[in-house]
């Protein structure tokens, strides 16, 4: 199997980005140099250490309430990357499941399921996040269950294209005659068979997810504060931009990179896994 | 001997229906129409024909993956719509199929090992080092080293893969096994290789198999009796030998001359056949053949010809013989 150089490369920094942040995140408290929650109005909006009034002490500056940035950065990862581990597993193997039962039993059940992911397309995603927190308030379960609302129909939609392509394989039928039932069919053929995409899609939509999530925070109704989330964050500096960007400028720069190396990560996978190498 | 599987008089129609919402039936493709076969213990029917008469529809209403329009499938002489529960669990055990293409045979996600025992742990009958055993005599049994077990279909050749196949179709101890144009994908060493371990299992194990296939030469090898199928309907069924000496009815005459001689220095006669095959939407009046037969009467066109015993054992339906 030939696998391009350049894919190589991108998979590798993807992965070393992520394997990066995910140590971040799960070693919070032992690399922020502060408490993220913490913080005295006598120490308010300093500035990165290398600029004039800056200090080794906070080493990516303080917000308007003398809190490190850094090690509000850091625990936000924590936030952000736990976020999105959660909810792509919740909306992926839901929708994944409801895409496989749409396209194989097909009929009147996959009229409906397919009628479901229409009208979930139909919103912008984060038109439809904006309204359910409204509605339901914001806390950490109400914002996985909110994008995880809004997100499955992706897989759903990808996973019934996977199925109708494979029900009509040998296999498939060759399961059936030996006695397998539909559900069997389903768990054991189907889906691990159409995992390849799925998990490629579920890896770009690490980034989706991190910027729903930091959008809802920066409206502010996202992850309710003290908790450090980036989006809210970047809203905090907001009024500060241009006097002291690095409120929102480090943050920001935070979400990029960790969208981009899931991005990375996904396309690298995405032509590893071919679909010319496929069944 | 009580047959193992009887096929009386089936039909299987499939709509042809216009519009999304509200649909309307425009007609019927009748790809059965009115089929009797029988199969005995030990023995394989050969069931031949063209592309499209129906003996793939055939094999999906033994297996039951599709329904009868009409008609009784009778397996050991039980009725398969009177079936119960545990009558379709013992079934699915005794009845397995192999199809033509490998590649699309084995779940490429599945160790060899847990495809071949699918049949088993599906019906939940074995323990798993009872399984772990089956398997490795079945690997055994086609010619493979049961090592393979641990092994992904992808690492296996074309040829491989079939016995892997087959492997599989045995593992429950089925009696009767459904192959569909089983060696038609392999190249002809590889056919022979794959016939003769048919024929041995067969031998040792005293399975019957139902074989459709449209290469003459490799049903005339494997098979005790054959059906010759045209558009839906059965035009002759005679034991092997029978048929390719006395052939009587003219298609399958047809059948014979079109096939590749014995030796390459011998001369291929020209076809007898004109046309091609009408559209089961809409087929001829009559006899469905009379369109492209060399020997059609004005009756061919009229009546349906029965399916009548002409020599012990050789039935065929033809208005020359009635």
């Amino acid at each position: 199997m030939r696998i391009e150089t350049s894919t190589v490369l991108t998979g590798a920094v993807g992965l070393i980005l992520v394997l990066g942040l995910t140590i971040m995140a799960i070693f919070a408290p032992f690399i922020a140099p502060h408490d993220p929650t913490a913080g005295s109005l006598g120490d308010r909006l300093k500035p990165p250490f290398w600029q004039d009034r800056g200090s080794i002490n906070n080493l990516l500056g303080t917000d308007l309430l003398g809190r490190d940035i850094l090690s509000r950065m850091i625990y936000g990862a924590r936030t952000s990357l736990t976020i999105s581990i959660i909810t792509i597993l919740l909306s992926g193997i839901i929708g994944s499941f409801l895409g496989i039962v749409s396209g194989y039993l097909g009929g009147w059940v996959d009229v409906i399921i397919m009628r479901a992911v229409d009208v979930a397309f139909s919103f912008p995603a984060i038109l439809l996040a904006l309204l359910f927190a409204v509605i339901f308030g914001p806390s950490f379960l109400n914002i996985i269950l909110i994008i995880s609302f809004v997100l499955w129909a992706t897989y759903a939609r990808m996973s019934r294209g996977e199925t109708l392509r494979l029900k009509e394989m040998d296999f498939i039928a060759l399961a059936q005659i030996a006695g397998c039932s539909k559900l069997n069919i389903m768990i054991r053929h189907l889906f691990p068979n159409a995992a390849n995409p799925l998990i490629i899609l579920a890896t770009l939509q690490v980034g989706v997810v991190i910027i729903l999530e930091s959008s809802l925070s920066f409206l502010g109704v996202g992850i309710p504060p003290p908790t450090p989330a980036w989006g809210a964050m970047v809203a905090e500096g907001r009024s500060y931009v241009v006097s002291a960007w690095w409120v929102s400028v480090i943050p920001g720069v935070a979400i990029l990179l960790t969208v981009l190396s899931f991005n990375l990560l996904g396309d690298a996978l995405t032509e590893y896994f071919d679909p010319s190498q496929r069944v | 001997m009580e047959p193992i599987l009887e096929i009386k008089g089936i039909k299987k129609h499939f709509p042809v229906t216009k519009g999304l919402l509200f649909s309307k039936i425009n007609g019927w493709i009748k790809a059965v129409d009115g089929v009797n076969l029988s199969i005995g213990p030990q023995e394989t029917l050969g069931l031949v024909g063209e592309s499209g008469c129906g003996k793939t529809t055939i094999a999906k209403l033994i297996l039951m993956m599709e329904v009868l329009t009409e008609g009784s499938i009778l397996f050991r002489g039980k009725d398969l719509k009177d079936f119960d529960g545990g009558d379709l669990a013992a079934y699915r055990k005794c009845v397995q199929a192999v199809f033509q293409n490998p590649f699309s045979s084995l779940d490429p996600r599945m160790q060899v090992g847990s495809i071949i025992s699918e049949p088993l742990w599906v019906n939940r009958v074995m323990s798993k080092k009872e399984i772990e055993q089956r398997v490795a005599t079945v690997l055994d049994a086609v010619g493979l080293d049961p090592r393979v077990a641990k092994k992904y279909p992808h690492e296996f050749s074309g040829g491989q893969r079939q016995r892997i196949a087959i492997a599989r179709a045995l593992s429950s101890n089925p009696q009767l096994v459904i192959l569909d144009e089983p060696v038609s994908s392999q190249d002809v060493s590889i056919r022979a290789q794959l016939l003769n371990l048919l024929k041995d299992l067969q031998h040792s194990l005293g399975i019957s198999f139902l074989l459709i296939a449209h290469d003459l030469a490799t049903v005339r090898y494997m098979s005790n009796k054959i059906s010759v199928m045209y558009l839906g309907k059965i035009v002759e069924s005679a034991p092997c030998d029978d048929l390719y000496i006395n052939p009587l009815h003219p298609y399958s005459q047809a059948l014979l001359l079109a096939s590749l001689p014995d030796h390459p220095d011998s001369k291929r006669t020209k076809s007898m056949l004109s046309g091609e095959v009408p559209s089961p939407l809409n087929p001829p009046d009559g006899c469905h053949f009379h369109t492209r037969c060399p020997r059609t009467r004005e009756a061919c066109s009229q009546n349906n010809p029965t399916f009548k015993e002409v020599h012990p054992g050789h039935f065929v339906a033809c208005s020359l013989y009635e």
